[in-house]
């Protein structure tokens, strides 16, 4: 159970960075962002061909990062120069990333219609494997669970500096009231644009991490079910710091939440659990976290009913005793 | 304004000029009627040959989990080292024959082997002992992590964990069993491959491409013995050096088509041992290529002539067969590609001049 619920903590914080990118999207610019999955996979695509190539590691997650930048940035211009609903833009990049992706994945190989790229030979070239030639003493899971604090934290520092700054701000404000923001001069349209390009940036730069990391492979599918982590991830996280004004608390409460789900999960899938019903589960699991501030406000309500009704009570004792 | 009218119509007429062109030359395929080849085809899997072929090997994948299991007891039971065990094949393929297409080429089917398709199931019998798998505490412990439900997927697992507890209960040992699906979500490999390596299992058993990479990557530094099912080309996806020797700590059972017993087939469909074989493949795709090298080394093993033609997409047929024809080939091999695939049909309509 200990090594389970290890290995859930250094994944979750690899995809806390998807989680903090989808939180931008979701509730900073209030956009329902489906492009998520294409963009996870066009940054694990993008880091394995550069890696395969003999590109420099980080250079190749670098340029995975501003590869999903492109990406966020072409969702949102079919959102707000052509007017395509945003569910609809998130859909059409998300299935074009598809092709693109097995185009990316099929230079490296040469082979056209490669879905899926191994770095299992190249595994010494990737972020970890150069770390870990640097730090001889260290094992590869400690490497993996440490740079991915190290990372987690690292963005939510430049993410907090940012959404400070006159333009993080008219981010912020875009996605609370998009008329007002119109109203008081600001392009929203531009907002959007770069909001949506970090977004993306992000989870394509954790897809980069996730494919040199754990899985040291890039596959077609990989994206698959990462929205649900990603949203999964920020509403565990907002329930548990609900009380958090602070943007950098409200931030780290995402990569908590990235990291219990990734627990949570891990731990379902050894609690003897049939496989069928995992996905079943795993909706349960997300169901709870969103039903826990209601839940939390009925059970606080009640106590607080219960306490002024013994009060009460207690006070038309004392008012009878005292005649 | 007109001026981007004016290039807004010049591409529309570039397009539609580009859509005329291939839709002519698309119809030099379906106008070519010149005549039947009836060539008897032998393809690369049985899905093919259910539309164009008239005999082929398939693959059972109930009996790549035998394979798998026989491996998995070697090396629990005997010790053997994972990096000198070749990669496996189905040690038993199925035939089966297409009457239908056999009738309409009129190619007669010989009766042997018409009937040791009418035999059908050439499923490995294995009679699972059912004590040798405890549910805790065995003598070993085995990790399995298949990536998804799925029927062929769920053979391999069921074979394997039959022959497993054949080989353990012959050796008087038991085996504690974790079964494992990551229910399609790749993110689920990496927890399951981890855990099998923090509970310290003896061995991992995947099925399926990214399932065997991620245990390969979570046993990087344990070296725990991995074994994979349906992984077609296991050296490319990184997971062995080679098919003879794999090198590292992962070996297995590759779902690759029985290329040689194909090759084999069509000697004895037709017959005779002094048979010309035309070889049809996708140039562009490597999986098709790959075939064709197998199957020229059989050929060249068994002594048989034999004619290549590639062709760049599936509108190249006709071209193919005619010069293949011309050629005097005795019958056609194709391998399984996506192009190849898809275009099976096509494929039967030039053959028999439709």
């Amino acid at each position: 159970m200990f090594g389970t619920i290890i290995s859930g903590i250094s994944e979750g914080f690899v995809w806390a960075i998807l989680a903090l990118g989808v939180y931008i999207s979701f509730r900073l610019l209030d956009f329902a962002d489906l492009s998520c999955e294409g963009s996870i996979t066009l940054g694990a695509s993008l880091a394995a061909m550069l890696i395969y190539k003999g590109v420099n590691p980080f250079l190749a997650t670098l340029l995975a990062f501003c590869g999903g930048c492109i990406a966020g940035s072409v969702t949102a211009i079919l959102t707000t120069k052509l007017k395509i609903p945003p569910i609809l833009s998130g859909i059409l990049t998300m299935i074009s990333l598809y092709s693109i992706n097995i185009h990316i994945m099929s230079h490296a190989t040469g082979v056209s219609g490669t879905a899926n790229l191994s770095l299992l030979t190249v595994r010494n070239n990737t972020i970890y494997g150069y770390i870990k030639s640097l730090i001889p003493g260290m094992g590869k899971d400690d490497i993996i669970l440490l740079s991915g604090i190290v990372f987690a934290v690292a963005i939510i520092g430049i993410l907090y500096w940012f959404f400070g700054t006159e333009m993080g701000c008219t981010i912020r404000a875009t996605g609370s009231n998009e008329k007002m923001c119109r109203a008081q001069g600001i392009n929203t349209d531009t907002a959007k644009i770069i909001g949506l390009a970090i977004s993306n940036g992000l989870i394509a730069l954790s897809g980069a991490m996730i494919c040199q990391g754990q899985r040291l492979a890039s596959e077609v599918n990989m994206g698959v079910g990462a929205i649900v982590i990603g949203l999964a991830s920020i509403i565990i996280g907002e329930t548990i710091f609900m009380k958090a004004k602070n943007f950098a608390l409200r931030l780290l409460g995402i990569v908590v939440g990235s990291v219990i789900y990734r627990v949570v999960v891990s731990v379902v899938i050894f609690s003897g659990m049939p496989p069928a019903d995992l996905k079943l589960m795993t909706a349960v699991i997300v169901l709870v976290a969103l039903s826990l501030p209601i839940l939390k406000n009925a059970v606080f309500a009640s106590a607080k009913k219960r306490k002024l009704k013994e009060e009460d009570k207690e006070e038309t004792k004392e008012v009878a005793e005292n005649g | 304004m007109k001026n981007s009218r004016k290039v807004l119509s010049i591409i529309m007429a570039a397009l539609m000029l580009v859509s005329t062109l291939a839709f002519a030359s698309c119809g030099d395929t379906a106008g070519n009627t010149d005549g039947a080849y009836n060539l008897p085809i032998v393809c690369g899997e049985t899905g093919m040959n259910d539309v164009c072929g008239v005999a082929t090997y398939g693959v059972n994948y109930y009996n790549l989990g035998v394979a798998a299991g026989n491996m998995a007891a070697d090396i629990l039971l005997d010790g053997a080292d994972v990096s000198a065990m070749p990669v496996q094949l189905d040690p038993s393929p199925a035939l089966s024959v297409n009457t239908k297409v056999a009738e309409e080429i009129g190619f007669t089917v010989p009766e042997e082997i018409a009937a040791q398709a009418g035999e059908g199931d050439t499923t490995i019998a294995v009679t699972p002992v059912a004590e040798a798998i405890v549910a805790e505490g065995g003598d070993f412990t085995v990790g399995i992590l298949q990536l998804v439900q799925h029927v062929a997927l769920d053979q391999s697992n069921k074979g394997f964990q039959d022959q497993l507890s054949v080989r353990m209960s012959e050796a008087g040992k038991t085996v504690t069993i974790l079964d494992q699906n990551a229910s399609g979500d790749q993110a689920n490999n990496v927890t399951i491959s981890n855990t099998f390596v923090a509970q310290g299992v003896d061995l991992i058993y995947t099925i399926a491409t990214s399932s065997a990479q991620a245990a390969a990557a979570a046993t990087e530094e344990t070296k725990t013995p991995v074994l994979f099912c349906a992984v077609t080309d296991p050296v490319s996806a990184g997971l062995v050096d080679s098919m003879e020797v794999p090198g590292g700590n992962v070996s297995g059972v590759s779902d690759i088509n029985p290329v040689a017993d194909q090759i084999d087939l069509i000697a004895k469909l037709l017959g005779k041992e002094d048979v010309k074989i035309g070889l049809l493949f996708t140039s562009a795709e490597t999986n098709s290529v790959f075939q064709i090298g197998l199957a020229k080394a059989q050929c060249e093993a068994k002594g048989y002539e034999f004619v290549e033609k590639g062709i760049g997409d599936i509108n190249d047929v006709t071209a193919a067969f005619t010069s293949l024809a011309a050629s005097g080939v005795d019958a056609i091999y194709i391998p399984t590609d996506n192009i190849l695939a898809n275009g099976a049909a096509n494929i039967h309509s030039v053959n028999i001049g439709g």
